[in-house]
């Protein structure tokens, strides 16, 4: 079990992720994606074929980051929950693509769209690495303002 | 490793041998070369070291030596090839066609066909003429970096290689909505031909001509689109299909981006005329009866994205707001490639879509 979002839960995932090899089938993927749920930010670090790390960081330092993926807290509850049901196959609303288009800001964010167009080269390692997420227990809690 | 000079001599007088040349094993000028194997395998970039790693700014031969090879006398020429660098290259060559060897897909065995099931004839019929509108647009994505392949000189290797691996992928999507299209029963529908805006890339006279209008302008258009074709799919095959092809796509609008930066800033007097070859493919894109805005995709893509006839109103307001985003999007890939001023020359079709500049 869990906490979403914390440093634990991203290396549960991580470790479901990267075992049997699913990252790695879909070949090599090198960025740096930054998640931003309320105040807490993380980066989670992907290298050569493999996830290979979480930090929690400062929200300033989210520019630091290749894009950085931000929504309010109840669609994160809601797209996890939806991943969690449907066994790591999510409704056509909850896929990140689907979320990002239908966000007028974007669910992928970066001042460089270039390297924002890591979230989209890359996207079905993404989408994978959430989808992982259906084989941990997640518990949820709102990050409090501080 | 190097032969040195006493052991080709003493090979040469060899007795039981036959009269041999040998100066191949002369000892080059340049010296070896030590490559180490990284974390994504022996890439490119681990072997474009030292001299194997120098990109002339002109290629100025026209046969197959290979870089950093040695030059023999009386090779006959192959081609002609276009000499300037700056004509061609863009600094992530190497590294997009490495990714895209290691994320090639089958769309025999990696789409989860079985996901396929009865859909109501509207909502099949309209993803039949998407499937069949984009087997077409494949084609000519595939041969417009295939008609300048041979122009390619050894000396830039790199965007061969890349080319090679666009005109791959460009196959598999050409593939891939083929069978979607007659997957489920439907099949294909009504054939588009090539429209004029498409006609426009074939045409180019120009790699970065060729390269602006269809990996910056045309291929950043169809990748916000495969993207948004996720939120219209109805079951995880076609979920997937778009989703492998954004990707794919997205390599190419990649390559697209650097090549113009590295043009913009080694070949800046080429900035009018950039210009003026996206004025031009604009306005034939955005044309009523071009690729961008043929009615019977734009009907198609409303019935997929409203699910359905009855909810034309709602896909016709997600078609709406995938225009907005496509615009955007190349505009703001446009400021990466150094040419933010097109904010300001933009064909009124895209221009009057654009959100204000963020600074
Ligand atoms: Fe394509
Ligand atoms: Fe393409």
């Amino acid at each position: 079990m869990a906490t979403f979002p914390s440093v634990e839960w991203f290396e549960a995932v991580i470790t479901v992720a990267n075992e049997d090899g699913r990252l790695r089938k879909l070949g090599t993927c090198d960025a740096v994606m930054g998640v931003k749920v309320l105040d807490k930010a993380f980066e989670i670090t992907f290298e050569a074929f493999d996830c290979i790390g979480v930090r929690e960081i400062p929200s300033e330092k989210l520019a630091e980051t290749d894009f950085y993926l931000e929504m309010p807290f109840e669609t994160w509850q809601g797209m996890l929950e939806n991943i969690k049901e449907r066994g790591g196959t999510p409704d056509r609303q909850y896929t990140l693509n689907t979320i990002d288009f239908l966000d007028p800001e974007g669910f992928a964010k970066s001042d460089d769209q270039s390297k924002k167009d890591a979230f989209y080269r890359y996207g079905q390692t993404f989408q994978q690495f959430f989808n992982a997420s259906s084989e941990i227990e997640t518990v949820f809690a709102a990050p409090q303002p501080v | 490793m190097t032969i040195d000079q006493k052991t080709i001599e003493k090979l040469r007088k060899e007795p039981d041998l036959p009269d041999l040349d040998l100066s191949w094993l002369n000892p080059k000028d340049t010296p070896g070369i030590t490559v180490k194997v990284g974390k994504r395998g022996l890439t490119l970039d681990e072997i474009n070291i030292g001299v194997y790693g120098e990109v002339p700014d002109l290629a100025q031969h026209g046969t197959t030596r290979v870089r950093g090879s040695t030059p023999r006398s009386g090779v006959v020429r192959t081609a002609y090839f276009v000499p300037e660098k700056s004509d061609i290259w863009a600094d992530n060559a190497t590294l997009i066609y490495e990714e895209a060897v290691q994320r090639q897909w089958s769309s025999a065995t990696d789409i989860p066909w079985e996901t396929v099931q009865p859909l109501p004839d509207d909502v099949e019929e309209a993803i039949c003429q998407i499937c069949t509108f984009l087997t077409e647009v494949e084609f000519i994505a595939g041969d417009a970096p295939g008609q300048w392949l041979k122009q390619i000189s050894p000396d830039h290797y790199e965007v061969a290689l890349y080319l090679v691996s666009q005109v791959m992928d460009e196959a598999r999507h050409l593939d891939v909505f083929r069978k979607r299209a007659l997957v489920n029963g439907c099949g294909l529908l009504e054939a588009q031909g090539a429209t004029r805006g498409l006609r426009n890339i074939l045409d180019a006279k120009d790699f970065t001509e060729m390269s602006a209008l269809m990996h910056v302008l045309a291929e950043g258009f169809v990748q916000t689109m495969f993207r948004t074709g996720e939120f219209i799919a109805q079951n995880e095959a076609e979920k997937t299909i778009f989703r492998l092809c954004a990707q794919d796509e997205s390599r190419h609008v990649g390559f697209g981006v650097m090549h113009l930066r590295y043009v913009l800033e080694h070949a800046p007097e080429r900035r009018e005329e950039i210009h003026h070859y996206l004025d031009r493919a604009e306005q034939l894109f955005g044309h009523p009866t071009d690729g961008g805005g043929t009615s019977a995709l734009q009907e198609a893509l409303m019935i997929t994205m409203g699910g359905g006839k009855a909810h034309i109103d709602k896909g016709a307001e997600l078609a709406m707001a995938l225009t907005k985003k496509q615009a955007n999007e190349y505009m703001h890939r446009l400021e990466v490639a150094g040419l933010g001023e097109r904010r300001y020359r933009m064909n009124p079709a895209f221009g009057l879509l654009l959100d204000p500049p963020k600074n």
